[in-house]
Formats: structure tokens, C-alpha cells, sequence
């Protein structure tokens, strides 16, 4: 009948619409309030800093890059702006890339500055098409430094930390190492 | 016919032996070029075959190996151990049953960047070597950075990088050392020592609970893969102290005795205020300068002292050449007495 062709098109289309809403929220990050590196900016908070994000559910871009920089360079901008700047020319983010300073930070691009600093080179893929997060991920699973993760996933603080930690280590074994190895 | 038969056997077997010992030389060569005369004394028809043939070629010169330890640093060291874990056990006797002792947690080395507070209100200092932590301090470490402690009578532990522990607990009760330590995030190496005491070493971390009885391990706790043990870095931990030990040496001073920075034992220093710091020949440290040898006045009292020397070792010369049978006569720094001459009059 009309009526029910009608019923059945209208409720098509408020699905349709109801998942579109829903997916397109979806794709966006979450948002903090703020990031810890607001309030510990400099190297004599840098303790409060680490602390203070390990308390996080999730680290925002700024944390993440700031701690990041931190591990790479021993040292931090103090500014979201020269820290993404930082980054670009680290080659961690795109330079056509945009982040939110607040948004969550995803595994991928910690990732990415992780291959960076150890001086990971990859597989095929990551040695033809560059270190994209995705399979950059995927290196350090293989290397055992994280678990099973895929690269939009979020971090907890606590996690942050622990990646840090592992670079570290790495960092410090293959200094130790004799050279050639 | 025989004769030519024997001379063409002997020439056939001469050139055999100059054959191989041509060889030999070759293969021997960066051994022999050293020793020159063995080289010029082997004659082809003189030399023994068989030895020549058979030296094995000797490898060219060894790469510089690693620097090993000079037997005497190594001995320092063993004993420094030794010594402090003679130490350890002499401390640790047991109390009188139901006599609770609160003990304590000594930094022995810090890298990087480590601070401690004592409880959550404090303030959180940077830590120190020497600095005693009591129950319930709490500690951190940032990047890079370790904290090395020697926690009551038993166990030394090394905070690792990135770290936030806890120490709960650290009393004696009886004859039992009971301590606790809550590790929040990082690794921690702990090695708990046999002292003759029952040990009680708790190790608390998010996800679980570890005791340890009288041995050593090192536990991880991270986010990622949770609470892992792994093998303690019981090398570092004994290196850290017998390092921590020997600069501890205390001593004892009574009277006018003196110590300082450069000569901290009083009979070493009152040597150096005397007779000026040993060794007599050779360098001799003034405060901050350096001054080359005198061991030229003491072999020829009138020799003039060299160019550039600063006021001590031209009075140092003057005094040697004004007491020429005599010249162990050195003023003391402060002008004091410490005249002494031969016959030790």
C-alpha cells in the first residue's frame, strides 16, 4: 500500500541519516580539556610532567610530542605550534597533516616516532612507501615493544610511559652494542 | 756408482729441507722480523728440517686486546665486597623476640635525574648520595635516570628508569628483616642478601605480589605488558657497592688532626703537611697546581730548579741547597715547623 511504502521509506531514510551522524562523530578523536604540558612546560617540571600523564586515560598531541621530544632531543619546545613544527621536521607528522593539541594521540604516530628514533628501518613496504603509522605499528609488535594494537587506537598515560620506557632501552642496547652490530 | 746414487739422494734431500724451510720463513715472517738474528743464522743447509717444517706459522701480532683489570684493582675490589658483606653480617644480629627496630634506606648512587619524598605531603627533594630514606618514602626517576639504595641490613635496589616506587615497610622484628616495596610503574632491580637474618622482601605492583626469600630479580611493571620478572643486573648492583663502600671509608680524627678533600685519612695528611704530599718524586699536587718533579734536588742539591716554577719549589731548592747533607727539610705550608734532617734529628 502508499502508506506503508511510505512508512517503510521514511524509516529508511532516518536510519540512513542516524548512522551517518553517528559515523562521522565517530571518526573524530576524542577532545581533553587540556593537556598535562600546559602546566609542566619546562625541564625543572619534567617530573610533574611524567607523573602528572601517567594519571591521563589518554595522552593528548601535545603530551605525546612533548614527551616524544623530549626522548629524541632531550629538550621541548614550548609551544604546541613548535612542537608540531618540531615533529614535521622530525618527519613524525606530514607537513599537510593537522593535529588538534588537545585531541587524543594515536598509536601511530607514537609509533612513527618511535621507528624514528631507533632508526627502525622497516620491512619492504616501510623502506618503499616511508614509515606510515600503520606499519609502523606493525614493526614494533613484531618487535615485541608493543602489543597487539592497531595504529587509531588511543594511549593511556601509563601506556605513554611504558612506550617511552621502551625506547629507552632499545636505545640503550644498541649503544652498547659493539659497533657493527 | 753407489756414490753418485748417494750424492744425488743427499742433493735431492737438501733441496727438500731448503724447500720447506723457505716456506716456514715466509709463513714466519711477522714473528722473525723481531728477532732479527734468527733470521740471518738460518742457513737451508744447517737448519733441522724437521722442527723448521713444523713450526706451526705463528698468528701476525695480536690485536690490542681489551684493558683487563690490573690484578691489584681487581683485588681492591674483591675485598671492597668482601669486606662489606663481612660488614653486613656483623650489623644484622636478631633482637629480642617481640622487639620491633625501624631501619632505613641509603642512597648510594643517583644518574640523572631522581627525587624522593617521605611521605605524600612533603616535598619531593632531588636525591643524594648519602641522603636516608625511612619507611613510607616515596621515589621517582625521570628519563635516563637510576637511584641505587641499600635498603635496611639485606637487599640493595636499583630504580630504573622512568620509575615510581614506594618503600612501605623496612623494620627488624626478631630475627626476621621484613621489608616492602611498591613499584607503581618502571623496573626496579632487587637483590635481597643472606645476612644469617630470615628474610621477608615484599614486592607489590599493580597486578601482583612477588616475595622474595634471598636471592635477586628485577621487575618490570608497565601498561603494556603488565608486572614481568626478569634477571636482576646483580653485576651493577655489587659494582655500585663496593664503589659506594670504599668512598665511605670513615676515619677518625682526634686532637689536631686534619682531613680534607684531597687526603681524607689524618695520617696521610699530616704526612703531606710534613714532608709534602707523597710521592716525594714525581708530581706533587699544591691545592689546584700542578708542579713537575724535584726529583732533581734530591739527586744534586745545587741543580737550580727548572724554569717556571712557582714560589714553594724555589724555596724548596734554596732550603735543599742550604742543607745539602740534609734535604728532607721541607716547610710546611703554613710556615710551622716539620724540620727534619738526616739522622732524624
Amino acid at each position: 500500500m502508499r502508506s506503508d511504502r511510505n512508512l517503510a521509506t521514511f524509516v529508511l531514510a532516518a536510519v540512513a541519516v542516524a548512522l551517518t551522524l553517528t559515523l562521522s562523530a565517530g571518526c573524530q578523536r576524542s577532545m581533553a580539556k587540556s593537556s598535562v604540558v600546559d602546566t609542566y612546560p619546562d625541564a625543572a617540571g619534567e617530573l610533574d610532567y611524567w607523573d602528572k600523564v601517567a594519571t591521563r586515560r589518554a595522552v593528548t598531541n601535545n603530551d605525546a610530542l612533548h614527551g616524544l621530544l623530549l626522548t629524541a632531543d632531550n629538550a621541548s619546545p614550548a609551544t604546541w605550534e613548535e612542537r608540531l613544527a618540531a615533529a614535521r621536521d622530525h618527519g613524525w607528522i606530514g607537513a599537510n597533516d593537522t593535529l588538534d593539541a588537545n585531541a587524543t594521540a594515536t598509536m601511530g604516530t607514537v609509533a612513527v616516532a618511535a621507528c624514528d628514533i631507533l632508526h627502525i628501518k622497516g620491512g619492504l613496504t616501510m623502506r618503499v612507501f616511508g614509515p606510515s603509522p600503520r606499519y609502523c605499528v606493525k614493526e614494533l609488535v613484531y618487535l615485541e615493544m608493543i602489543p597487539s594494537r592497531s595504529d587509531n587506537q588511543s594511549l593511556s598515560g601509563l601506556e605513554f610511559i611504558d612506550v617511552i620506557s621502551r625506547i629507552e632501552d632499545r636505545r640503550n642496547v644498541a649503544a652498547a652494542a659493539p659497533a657493527g652490530q | 756408482m753407489t756414490n753418485m746414487t748417494n750424492m744425488t739422494n743427499m742433493t735431492k734431500h737438501t733441496i727438500a729441507i731448503a724447500r720447506r724451510l723457505a716456506i716456514a720463513l715466509l709463513l714466519a715472517t711477522p714473528v722473525v722480523t723481531s728477532a732479527q738474528d734468527k733470521a740471518a743464522d738460518a742457513k737451508p743447509a744447517d737448519a733441522a728440517p724437521a722442527p723448521a717444517a713444523e713450526a706451526a706459522p705463528e698468528a701476525p701480532a695480536a690485536e690490542a686486546a681489551p684493558p683487563k683489570l690490573a690484578p691489584r684493582d681487581a683485588d681492591d675490589i674483591a675485598d671492597a665486597a668482601a669486606r662489606l658483606g663481612a660488614i653486613a653480617k656483623d650489623a644484622a644480629q636478631p633482637l629480642a623476640e617481640g622487639e620491633i627496630k625501624v631501619l632505613s634506606a641509603v642512597v648510594m648512587a643517583v644518574e640523572g635525574r631522581a627525587q624522593w619524598r617521605q611521605d605524600e605531603n612533603a616535598a619531593w627533594k632531588d636525591a643524594a648520595v648519602d641522603d636516608m630514606l625511612k619507611p613510607e618514602a616515596l621515589i621517582r626517576t625521570g628519563r635516563e635516570s637510576t637511584l641505587a639504595l641499600r635498603v635496611g641490613l639485606n637487599a640493595t635496589v636499583f630504580v630504573d628508569r622512568n620509575s615510581r616506587v614506594k618503600l612501605p615497610q623496612i623494620v627488624q622484628a626478631g630475627s626476621t628483616l621484613s621489608t616492602k616495596m611498591q613499584i607503581y610503574r618502571g623496573r626496579a632491580d632487587i637483590k635481597v642478601d643472606k645476612v644469617g637474618l630470615t628474610n621477608d622482601f615484599s614486592v607489590v605492583t599493580p597486578s601482583t605480589t612477588l616475595a622474595v626469600r634471598g636471592t635477586g630479580f628485577s621487575c618490570d611493571v608497565g601498561a603494556l605488558f603488565g608486572t614481568r620478572t626478569i634477571g636482576a643486573r646483580t653485576n651493577l648492583m655489587r659494582a655500585i657497592e663496593a664503589r659506594y663502600f670504599v668512598r665511605s671509608d670513615r676515619f677518625f680524627l682526634s686532637g689536631n688532626a686534619t682531613s680534607d678533600g684531597v687526603y681524607r685519612s689524618p695520617a696521610v695528611n699530616e704526612l703531606g703537611r710534613s714532608f709534602g704530599p707523597p710521592p716525594l718524586i714525581g708530581q706533587i699536587m699544591q691545592g689546584d697546581r700542578t708542579l713537575t718533579s724535584t726529583g732533581s734536588f734530591l739527586r744534586d742539591p745545587m741543580a737550580r730548579p727548572p724554569e717556571g716554577r712557582d714560589e714553594i719549589t724555589i724555596q724548596r731548592s734554596i732550603d735543599v741547597k742550604a742543607q745539602r747533607p740534609s734535604f728532607f727539610r721541607f716547610p710546611n705550608g703554613d710556615g710551622g715547623g716539620g724540620v727534619l734532617t738526616d739522622g732524624g734529628n
